[in-house]
């Protein structure tokens, strides 16, 4: 039981990592900005793993500051990792949004989001509200059909569809959120979210106050 | 259900808020935190402010403003006014800003757009494009209106996309501030031709204006300042209303 956990946010390539760390904030959650894999200590409970923006760039990013192995270590020891957006998807295998390879720790790839119709905009920008497709710790006491703020182009396919916590409709039935073991995702931005998002954050942060 | 969006826009003069002091449920309706709560509370999907702070030394009470409000209101916030380059983009973005603005700078340069969209992402590069009607269709103006750039709407709002834009923000200099509807044949043929999303701005009046913005100009939002500001119409009203015909909103 950790009682006041403390949260490390990934900061590459300019994400949105500052409201990330306001939503924190307000919820009196400790946190800290992680500029180098040297401040991915011990006292890191948690991690967050913003992002806006294109897949390559961070990717690039997360490379040049020598981040991939040690988010993939921490991964692999246990501690909870939480990405949000493109953050999501740089969890994943590979992206058609770009040509390096993710972090992998989820088995799957990102796939652009296809016009449907004329009338139908991409990016996916809004707010839209999501189905419950199975029992998560992100939406525990969040009812189905909440509504969540989405900005993106590109969407993610788990390879193991069980892992999709919630979806969306845009066009086609959208992975709006994952579980997997450690591993936490949503698609939308929960920091953006007003209320409803924020409690996403709580469960996240009850969460790892559990571990 | 993907939903419409419904976006209050809030003018700031050296950090206050300009419009709506009129409001008299609020303590201080001019400090934009508290008219931003109140926003939220009443179920503003998205902020905008729109920084009309004359003299260049000025800058930094706007930087403040977006601290303040984006610590306690937890909802897209774009900022607009003055903003000329990278720099002025990423100190809005640090500060908590979501998406930027912008204006006249894009027209002049715009490499801006190109740049800022690499470099920070569309999702948060808004074109804000002043539209008047001339003979031809509709010209694209700037400096608030006073300068006809020649350069043809649709072509520029479709350069703008190719750019990098992720949305437009589409101002009628004809309908602002007359209160008599949004122009709709403009938001239809810029909408109809953009992938991206378009929000319309400009001649709110009525309840039905949204509605018709959103029905025939096939805007994906519609933004207002003084229906809301002076509480002529309320955003719960408005959502009410587009519920009852049938446009999916977030209530």
């Amino acid at each position: 039981m950790i009682n006041n956990p403390k949260i490390g946010i990934i900061n590459h390539n300019f994400a949105n990592l500052h409201s990330v760390k306001k939503a924190l904030d307000y919820l009196n959650c400790s946190n800290k900005i992680i500029d180098t894999p040297n401040d991915l200590s011990n006292e890191i409970d948690a991690i967050i793993l913003p992002g806006v923006g294109a897949f390559d760039a961070a990717m690039d990013s997360l490379q040049r500051s020598n981040f991939i192995n040690p988010i993939k270590d921490a991964a692999n020891l246990g501690t909870p990792i939480f990405g949000v957006c493109l953050g999501m998807h740089l969890l994943f295998t590979d992206s058609e949004e770009g040509k390096l390879k993710g972090l992998d720790l989820i088995r799957g790839k990102v796939t652009e989001i296809k016009k449907k119709n004329k009338d139908m905009k991409i990016p996916h920008m809004g707010w839209n509200s999501i189905t419950i497709k199975s029992n998560s710790t992100l939406f525990n006491n969040i009812e189905d059909g909440e509504y969540f703020y989405f900005v993106h182009g590109y969407k993610c396919e788990p390879k193991d569809k069980s892992i999709i916590t919630t979806s969306v409709s845009y066009g086609d039935e959208i992975c709006s959120s994952i579980e997997y073991e450690n591993i936490f995702a949503t698609q939308f931005h929960p920091e953006k979210s007003g209320e409803i998002g924020l409690e996403i954050y709580k469960n996240f942060i009850s969460k790892v106050s559990k571990k | 259900m993907f939903t419409k969006r419904i976006i209050p826009c809030l003018d700031i003069d050296k950090g206050r808020v300009v419009k709506g002091k009129s409001f008299i449920n609020l303590k201080d309706a001019g400090d934009p935190k508290t008219l931003s709560k109140f926003y939220n509370e009443q179920g503003a999907d998205e902020l905008v402010f729109l920084d009309i702070t004359a003299s260049h030394e000025n800058r930094k009470t706007i930087i403040d403003v977006v601290e303040k409000v984006s610590s306690e209101v937890f909802i897209p916030l774009t900022v607009g006014g003055g903003i000329r380059n990278i720099g002025n983009i990423s100190e809005l973005l640090y500060a908590g800003a979501d998406k930027v603005s912008i204006n006249t700078a894009a027209i002049e340069n715009p490499d801006l757009i190109r740049n800022s969209s690499s470099k920070f992402g569309s999702q948060c590069i808004v074109v804000a494009i002043d539209a008047k009607k001339v003979t031809s269709g509709w010209n694209v103006f700037t400096y608030g209106g006073r300068n006809d750039t020649g350069i043809d709407v649709i072509e520029w709002a479709k350069k703008c996309v190719d750019y990098g834009a992720g949305e437009i923000l589409l101002t009628s200099m004809d309908m602002d501030g007359n209160k008599k509807g949004y122009d709709v044949e403009l938001l239809n043929e810029v909408s109809s031709k953009v992938s991206v999303p378009v929000i319309a701005s400009g001649g709110a009046g009525k309840i039905e204006d949204l509605y018709d913005a959103i029905v025939i100009g096939l805007a994906d939002a519609v933004l207002a300042a003084s229906i809301f500001h002076y509480g002529e119409i309320s955003i719960k009203e408005v959502k009410q209303f587009f519920k009852s015909k049938g446009i999916p909103v977030r209530l």
